[in-house]
């Protein structure tokens, strides 16, 4: 019934990796049966691979590889890690098939300690600080860890890749990444989409050049996206003008479930509807796709000429983003 | 699952991350005892309400040990190659690993304890059912169809609910309706059969009434009251019947007759009911007693089963179990065990789900008694122990009581009154003689407080001892913080054994008499407490003293100045 105790499971110590020319695994490890150990790179060749009998004893040849976040599999567990020339030791318990009852010990993994400090917690970005404090392919690690969906930290991390270290997998992986999220990067110019407003009439984002827009993306069954749309009253309230207009695209799958919100809300500016509905999962629809974004709220400025000024907009940062380019 | 396995680690290692970080800025500062092992502490002199075991090696200083204790862990499975355990590992003086049964003892090579759910080949059983899951097994064929309106008996049979007489054994019966029924959610989902057969036939009933009182009319919730009979006995079929289907209109948000006629009368709520059966028992695991023990766990005398293999998937919460009793102390490694000259023998009776069996909990008493234990520590307390199994527990309890051990049981994290809900084993359960060698202990935190969600209980219950936010061994040379009433029981067994090694005369009645008598006294401290009222959990402030017999925590240092008064 009650499992008796609770406890974190994985134990991280900082050993000393003493620095040197080729990268070995070792450890020990109590088991309840025989498994498999392996490395692999992030395109999954298998760099080494070691059985490991119920004695748990394990140990690797020196092998030298590219400083770079490596894929580690203990049975059927997969971690990232990054990995570099040093001797990294595991030791511990692992239950193959209860895992979380697992608890594992590494030392020689102080790259990948110090670079983990900089993951942000889920969501969030990659904060500017991290210049400098990182190094070689440390900084495309951070990235794919981070898993970031916006192109501007993603970018910033590439950049901070020395060129030597290009040819790296986390590094090719993020220019990878960088170039399939450019089309999303501030500056660029935004997807002219067309969609119905109550009358019937279509409305495309390109009928307002010469007004900076805001467009709010968010469906009837969305409370935070209805809470959000309440908070954007006062900020329209007090900042309109001929130079600006806000629109809300609704992502229902329903006109009526759109119409009746409308009339719940009552909202004094431009209401679309795109009837593709919000799609939850791997394959967002055409202005998901468009605009980059996997969940509503979303809320994007795109400035007079049609191009994106600021993206993922929320709360307060709205009316700062719109002052902001107004200034410009 | 792997994806979230994956998610799972990254985020354990970004938290450990940052105690790691924190460990390499305050190098100069290691964290202190009182954060760790924090057991050991004082309140005095380290600021944290442990049990004061430093304090009382201060006292026994220049004494001697007289004995090495023997706490044997009844319970999870243990790394006894631990390296921080390896000294405090009991080995059975007269086998050797030779795969003969060298003591004549009926097992084959236990040398450092038994595995009871383990099989011939090496297996081991992981997942146990609940001890109200095994009954309804146990029980169903011969009182599972039984429908019984507090009068009369029916039972199905050829798809028809018919009248029969009242069950032979009544007693038997009644437990299975009164106890059984209410533990396992199986044989709840399974008496919601026998239910969709009475709601069939009332239906059935009910349509022939309407359909006579009122032909020519649309029939609806209105006529239907008609159904009433306000004779009829309370919680007789018809009643119960007429409740729900009454019910039936608001849950189908429907006037018409016909909806609830087609609901029930038509045996789609039999089919359902059944449905509802299959996936109950889908969510168990039975855990494959037969097959991997293969012993009958009805028959006591059934005694040579079980394995040596230790090293399980539950064995986390041995091993920190034996590292807060017996870890080296002063190596640096881990934390401190109250006294690392302890032999512990593990006799593993618990998987990583459901109740232990009552039989091997009573084997495995009577193991640690015939090898010389002198402390034993059980699973946490049940509130079901099947009347002939009880028997075999109480009887090992006076074997255990008889011998002068001790035996210690925590309770459960449930927020119960003991006073109200029986939970067992207790001292009562004798049904004569009150047990003086049975220890109920629950656990509490550095700052003093019980755990908002233990049982409690002013007689019920001994004492409160260390058991939360633990730093303590874990398997495979690792460590870890855990919290949890087994820690708790692990404290009081390591005093107790304490006690034991320097004043090896005392009998596990006395020594429970000492530790309760010695505790840090909370008396008069209101605590706030989790209860739990109409089932629903809730808080309140109560009494330190109003919680447990002795109003306190475990205090080693003030129980070896009372057992060293005691001996003298």
């Amino acid at each position: 019934m009650l499992k008796g105790i609770i406890i974190l499971f994985i134990l991280v110590t900082c050993g000393e990796g003493i620095a040197q020319n080729a990268f070995t695994l070792s450890g020990k490890l109590r088991l309840l049966n025989p498994l498999e150990i392996r490395v692999e790179s992030l395109k999954g060749d298998i760099l080494l691979s070691l059985q490991v009998a119920k004695d748990g004893g394990f140990k690797s040849g020196p092998k030298e590889i590219e400083p770079d976040l490596y894929i580690l599999s203990i049975g059927n567990t997969k971690q990232p890690v990054y990995l570099t020339n040093t001797d990294v030791t595991i030791k511990g318990f692992y239950d193959e098939k209860n895992p979380d009852n697992s608890s594992l010990s590494f030392t020689g993994i102080d790259d990948f300690l110090e670079l983990l400090k900089w993951v942000p917690e889920r969501k969030k970005t990659v904060v500017d600080e991290v210049r400098g404090q990182l190094q070689g392919t440390m900084y495309s690690a951070l990235a794919y860890m981070a898993d970031m969906k916006a192109y501007e930290p993603n970018k910033m991390l590439l950049d901070l890749v020395p060129e030597v270290n290009r040819g790296a997998l986390s590094a090719k992986w993020l220019e990878n990444r960088v170039d399939s999220l450019r089309q999303f990067a501030i500056g660029t110019e935004a997807y002219d989409f067309e969609y119905v407003d109550p009358d019937g009439k279509n409305v495309r984002l390109s009928d307002f050049r010469g007004k900076y827009v805001l467009v709010d993306f968010w469906a009837s069954w969305c409370g935070p996206c209805r809470q959000e749309m309440k908070n954007l009253l006062p900020v329209y309230k007090e900042l309109k003008g001929e130079d600006l207009e806000f629109i809300s695209i609704s992502l229902d799958k329903r006109e009526k479930d759109w119409r009746r919100m409308l009339d719940v809300e009552d909202l004094p500016w431009v209401m679309l509807w795109n009837k593709e509905g919000f799609i939850v999962g791997d394959a967002p629809n055409t202005i998901q796709k468009a605009y980059g974004f996997y969940s509503i709220p979303f809320i994007v400025l795109i400035d007079k000429e049609g191009r994106i000024v600021a993206r993922g907009l929320r709360g307060e940062k709205v009316r700062e983003e719109i002052l902001k380019a107004r200034q410009r | 699952m792997m994806r979230k396995y994956f998610l799972l680690l990254v985020l354990g290692l970004y938290v450990c991350t940052v105690s790691a970080q924190l460990i390499k800025q305050d190098n100069q500062i290691p964290k202190k005892q009182s954060d760790l092992d924090w057991y050991n502490c004082s309140f005095d002199q380290d600021g944290v309400y442990g049990a004061e075991v430093n304090k009382a090696y201060d006292l026994l200083k220049g004494k001697k040990i007289k004995k090495r204790p023997v706490v044997a862990l009844i319970g999870t499975g243990l790394d006894v190659e631990h390296e921080d355990l390896k000294q405090s590992i009991w080995f059975n003086p007269k086998e050797k690993a030779n795969g003969k049964d060298d003591d004549k003892n009926g097992l084959v090579d236990d040398i450092n304890g038994w595995n009871f759910l383990g099989g011939k080949d090496g297996q081991v059983m992981e997942t146990l059912l609940k001890e109200g899951d095994r009954e309804f097994f146990r029980l169903k064929d011969k009182y599972g169809d039984y429908v019984f309106d507090g009068k009369n008996y029916y039972r199905v049979a050829d798809d028809k609910l018919m009248p029969v007489p009242a069950p032979e054994n009544i007693d038997e019966f009644k437990y299975y309706r009164n106890q059984v029924m209410c533990e396992s959610s199986v044989a709840g989902a399974y008496g919601g059969i026998g239910l969709a057969y009475v709601l069939r036939d009332y239906a059935l009933k009910f349509d022939k009434q309407l359909k006579e009182r009122f032909p020519d009319k649309e029939l609806t919730l209105q006529e239907f009251q008609t159904c009433y009979d306000p004779k009829a006995p309370r919680d007789s079929l018809g009643e119960v019947a007429f409740t729900l289907m009454a019910y039936g209109f608001s849950i189908m948000k429907t006037e018409k007759w016909e909806d609830i006629y087609n609901l029930y009368a038509t045996g789609g709520q039999v089919e359902r009911g059944r449905a509802a059966y299959e996936k109950a028992l889908k969510a168990i695991n039975p855990g494959g007693r037969k097959d991997i023990v293969g012993d009958n766990y009805m028959d006591i005398n059934d005694k040579k089963y079980g394995n040596n293999v230790l090293l399980t998937s539950d064995a986390a919460l041995g091993t920190m179990q034996a590292g807060i009793i017996g870890a080296k102390r002063g190596n640096g490694l881990g934390g401190d065990g109250i006294i690392d000259r302890v032999e512990i023998m593990t006799l593993r009776v618990t998987g990583r789900s459901g109740e232990p069996y009552l039989k091997d909990m009573a084997l495995a008493i009577r193991y640690a008694v015939d090898h010389k234990a002198d402390v034993i520590v059980l699973p946490q307390q049940n509130t079901l122990y099947p009347e002939d199994q009880k028997k075999w527990i109480t009887e090992a309890l006076q074997y255990a009581e008889g011998k002068g051990i001790l035996v210690i049981v925590p309770v459960w994290d449930l927020s119960r009154d003991l006073a109200k809900e029986t939970f067992f084993p207790n001292r009562w359960m004798t049904g004569g003689k009150e047990l003086t060698n049975l220890m109920v202990v629950a656990s509490s935190n550095k700052e003093g407080n019980p755990s908002m969600r233990s049982n409690y209980g002013a007689r019920e219950l001994d004492l409160f001892a260390p058991g939360m936010d633990v730093f303590s061994t874990y398997t495979g040379d690792t460590y870890q913080t855990g919290t949890g009433v087994g820690l708790a029981a692990a404290s009081v067994a390591g005093v107790a054994a304490l006690i034991k090694a320097y004043y090896p005369a005392l009998t596990g009645t006395q020594i429970r008499d000492i530790l309760l008598e010695s505790v840090t006294s909370r008396a008069g401290v209101e605590v706030e407490k989790g209860i739990e009222v109409n089932g629903k959990p809730t808080q309140d402030l109560f009494l330190f003293e109003d919680l447990c017999l002795s109003g306190g925590i475990l205090n080693a240092y003030q129980a070896v100045m009372a057992a060293d008064k005691l001996a003298k």
